[in-house]
């Protein structure tokens, strides 16, 4: 004992007597394993086949079929006319061209779909609705996320006021606003109008202006898609770290440099991804047009029903009628929106290498 | 900047109502240019201390002095301090350089012109307050002695209206002119007295007041004159006095001074998650320095940061400190760190400064139980001992005698020896019995018991030449060199 430097005074231990028979003093762990052995790989794919098949049955081959479509140049809808747009046509429709007539091949179905007035209107429709009501759905929907951020009583009955439109069916909220915007002298619009001595107004009907349909498509456009951009940014911001805050209230800075200057760029992931899919939203207006103007599923608003049709209203109407080969004009007018969304988007991620701040 | 905080208090009131008292009280003087680490255990209240002196917090009742300043309900950006936040909240998406330089960005410059606008506002203001608000000591008793004349006469009138309907005898007896006509003279003079002080007032503050707004509104138009002749003649220095912002070349040439000063020169363009925790905090204390602050707060600044690198910084916080010259205040609940860089050391607990010296003598003289307990590593030993007749007694053998023990009954008293203190030889009165002995070094340390206090845990470190002495014992007396002795509420006896 005099030579060790530690002096034990514990030194009859189980531990000692344990391990002078050579069993570990302490447990170790095992598991147990099965029998039969998967490979990974195997394990991944049985797990993803349910997925698959959705996939490839409701997405894949329609996208592919869309783009064949769109480059066959005498495609004709000869199945059931009635009948909606199901997967079962799809093979009816091919077997019906490829009994009848040889399949030609080109870009004529491009061609004249470039070449349509109707849809280089849709087209110029289509982009006004996105210049105009994204950039101001986002504007407004960060400012009242911010402010409803900064403030503590009644915090969460704003939010579920904020967030009412999210629950609200589309059409629903169509019908409604076709109800207060109506001609009618009584109507709840003209009432208010009324009040600052403006005369009862067409806003949506035959008679309308076309502008005073706009406003109301912009309106409708923000009040529909401001409650998930809200609710988007509001969690950004709750995600950003108090202490920033302090730190920008004790270097002086005033309350619209902080949201210019700190607020905006830590919340520019949140901005950038509700930018993208407002922007493809946008370019897929469809749905908020007839359900405000609520005369069926392919009247655009204005005496001949196509004053605000937009591009995927224009592939609706080509793709619901029959003969010269206007399913084909639809898949191609299809690719085309497709392509045009692609850039924009390609274009929004080459900004936000930029701007986006991870 | 010497800072003083008197009676400062904070309580924050919780669900349900809860009160939770995080500061007590508070009173005590930061000496201007000095490091000062507030030190306690966590929840003590001295994180809470330096978010009020920032102006983060709000105390619920108290003052803080900037000098001979209040600044109390002064707002965090016109305080003049600078922070420098326990994970630093360096902005992620500015380079460094923009974090240094985003103090100066908010900084506005007011022009000559700006300046005479605002005396002028002011010199409005006071104007308003003379004509509208009469200063009560001129004015005020004139104004009560009325009021209360006016009173007396209504009341007296009452008083005869009452008699007549109760007691129409004694009312047909009063002379009602006699009865009212001292009051009514009263109130006569009493009206007099008021239009002279009134008078009086307006003589002593309106026109004064006047006279200050025609002499505001004169310096402004000479202002504007003399600013419009500089600016044909001497237009750089026009612009020099009319500018509102910094110029970016002036704030980089402070970030960079600031960046030299840190040592983090060649780091300036890279994003702070580029920089390892070090230079990050270093860049913090840059951003907090950028505009020359009068305080320079730190929470926690070395709890981030790895063994080695908070041995580094801290020599490199003593060293800012020292060539800036800054009053620095300090969080820290690490005894250690505080005993190492600062000048002076504010031991808290429970919302209630404990002791406030200087490291040195915070642990040589520590003011009781608390404060003996929460400085030194390895921690302080601490026992009981009992006070019989004068002398002091550790489990029945009697350790020392001392006139400060006179006083009082006999009683249980805490004693404390810090590891250091104890010496092994003849005149050892502390019993110990042995549990392990270890030698590293130069030192042996020594884990054991007092004799009969199964729950005491010693630890004795001293030289290692007594190993060979020690080694075979089971049981030992050890001196004390130096040792405490509290009550057992914590305060210190001896």
């Amino acid at each position: 004992m005099e030579s060790n430097d530690i002096a034990l005074k514990d030194n009859n231990s189980f531990d000692n007597r344990l391990s002078e028979l050579g069993i570990s003093a302490k447990k170790s762990f095992k598991v147990k394993t099965s029998g039969f052995i998967l490979p990974e790989a195997a394990k991944g794919w049985i797990a993803l086949i349910p997925a698959l098949i959705f996939l490839v049955v409701f997405m894949l081959y329609p996208i592919i079929n869309t783009f064949v479509m769109s480059f066959c140049n005498n495609f004709y809808w000869v199945g059931n006319s009635n009948s909606s747009f199901v997967l079962t046509n799809y093979f009816a429709a091919q077997q019906n061209t490829r009994s009848g007539v040889t399949l030609s091949w080109g870009f004529d179905n491009y061609i004249r779909v470039l070449q349509d007035p109707v849809f280089k209107a849709a087209l110029g429709n289509t982009a006004l609705i996105v210049v105009i009501s994204v950039p101001l759905t986002i504007i407004v929907g960060l400012l009242i996320a911010v402010a409803l951020h900064s403030i503590k009583p009644l915090q969460g009955f704003f939010q579920t006021v904020f967030f009412l439109p999210y629950v609200t069916n589309a059409i629903a909220l169509g019908m409604v606003f076709n109800a207060m915007f109506s001609s009618s002298a009584g109507s709840f619009i003209n009432t208010l109008t009324g009040i600052f001595g403006m005369s009862p107004q067409d806003w949506l009907g035959i008679t309308a202006n076309k502008w005073s349909m706009f406003f109301v498509i912009v309106v409708y456009s923000i009040w529909n898609g401001i409650a998930f951009k809200i609710l988007v940014f509001m969690s950004g911001l709750s995600s950003i770290d108090r202490q920033y805050y302090d730190a920008a209230r004790i270097d002086g800075a005033t309350k619209g440099t902080i949201f210019r200057r700190i607020t905006v760029p830590l919340l520019s992931p949140q901005i950038l991804y509700i930018t993208i899919t407002s922007f493809i939203g946008a370019c897929k207006s469809y749905s908020q047009i007839i359900s405000l103007f609520s005369k069926g599923s392919k009247n655009f608003g204005g005496a001949d029903g196509n004053t605000w049709i937009t591009v995927v209203g224009y592939i609706v109407k080509l793709i619901d009628s029959t003969g010269d080969s206007s399913q084909g004009r639809g898949a191609a007018g299809c690719v085309i929106l497709l392509i045009i969304v692609l850039i924009i988007t390609a274009v929004q991620f080459l900004i936000s290498k930029k701007r986006v701040h991870y | 900047m010497e800072v003083r905080l008197e009676h400062l208090t904070k309580e924050f009131i919780g669900k349900k109502n809860a009160r939770t008292v995080a500061v007590n009280d508070m009173s005590f003087v930061i000496p201007d240019g000095k490091l000062v680490g507030l030190l306690g255990p966590s929840g003590c209240g001295k994180s809470t201390t330096l978010y009020m002196i920032a102006g983060l917090h709000k105390p619920t009742g108290g003052q803080i002095f900037f000098g001979d300043e209040d600044v109390t309900n002064i707002p965090p950006e016109n305080r003049g301090i600078g922070l420098v936040f326990q994970n630093y909240a360096l902005y992620p998406h500015f380079s460094v350089r923009q974090n240094i330089e985003f103090p100066l960005d908010n900084v506005r410059f007011s022009t000559p012109i700006d300046d005479k606008k605002a005396a002028l506002r002011e010199a409005q203001r006071n104007l308003n307050k003379a004509i509208n608000g009469p200063d009560m000591k001129v004015y005020g008793p004139a104004k009560a002695r009325y009021d209360e004349a006016r009173d007396a006469l209504e009341c007296a009138k009452l008083t005869l209206k009452e008699l007549k309907t109760s007691n129409p005898e004694k009312y047909a007896q009063i002379n009602q002119e006699e009865y009212l006509a001292p009051k009514k003279e009263e109130l006569e003079t009493a009206k007099i007295a008021l239009a002279e002080a009134k008078k009086t007032h307006d003589e002593s503050l309106v026109v004064p007041a006047k006279q200050e707004v025609a002499k505001a509104e004169e310096d402004l138009a000479k202002t504007v004159e003399l600013m419009n002749e500089m600016k044909e003649k001497d237009p750089e220095k026009y612009a020099e006095l009319m500018k509102k912002k910094m110029s970016k070349a002036e704030k980089d040439a402070i970030a960079e001074k600031m960046a030299k000063l840190v040592d983090i020169l060649p780091y300036l363009e890279r994003k702070p998650k580029e920089l390892s925790g070090g230079q990050q905090q270093r860049v913090a204390i840059a951003r907090a320095l950028a505009k020359t602050p009068r305080v320079l707060l730190l929470d926690e600044p070395l709890s981030n940061l790895d063994a080695r690198l908070r041995l580094q910084t801290r020599e490199e916080i003593r060293r800012i400190q020292q060539e800036t010259g800054i009053t620095t205040i300090f969080v820290t609940h690490d005894q250690e760190e505080a005993m190492s860089i600062s000048d002076v050391i504010v031991v808290m607990n429970f919302g209630v400064v404990q002791q406030i010296d200087e490291p040195q003598k915070v642990y040589d003289e520590p003011i009781n139980l608390f404060v003996a307990k929460f400085l030194g590593n390895p921690a302080i030993n601490t026992f009981e001992g009992e006070i019989k007749d004068g002398t002091l007694y550790i489990s029945g053998h009697e350790f020392d005698t001392n006139p400060a023990y006179k006083k009082g009954r006999n009683r249980k008293v805490v004693i404390g020896i810090r590891p250091e203190s104890f010496a092994y030889n003849d005149s050892g009165k502390v019993p110990v019995e042995i549990s392990s002995i270890i030698r590293i070094g130069r030192d042996v340390s020594v884990v054991g018991k007092i004799e009969g206090q199964p729950e005491s845990n010693l630890k004795i470190i001293i030289p290692s030449e007594n190993y060979a002495a020690l080694a075979d014992k089971d049981k030992v007396f050890f001196a004390a060199k130096r040792f405490y002795v509290f009550e057992e509420s914590g305060e210190r006896i001896l």
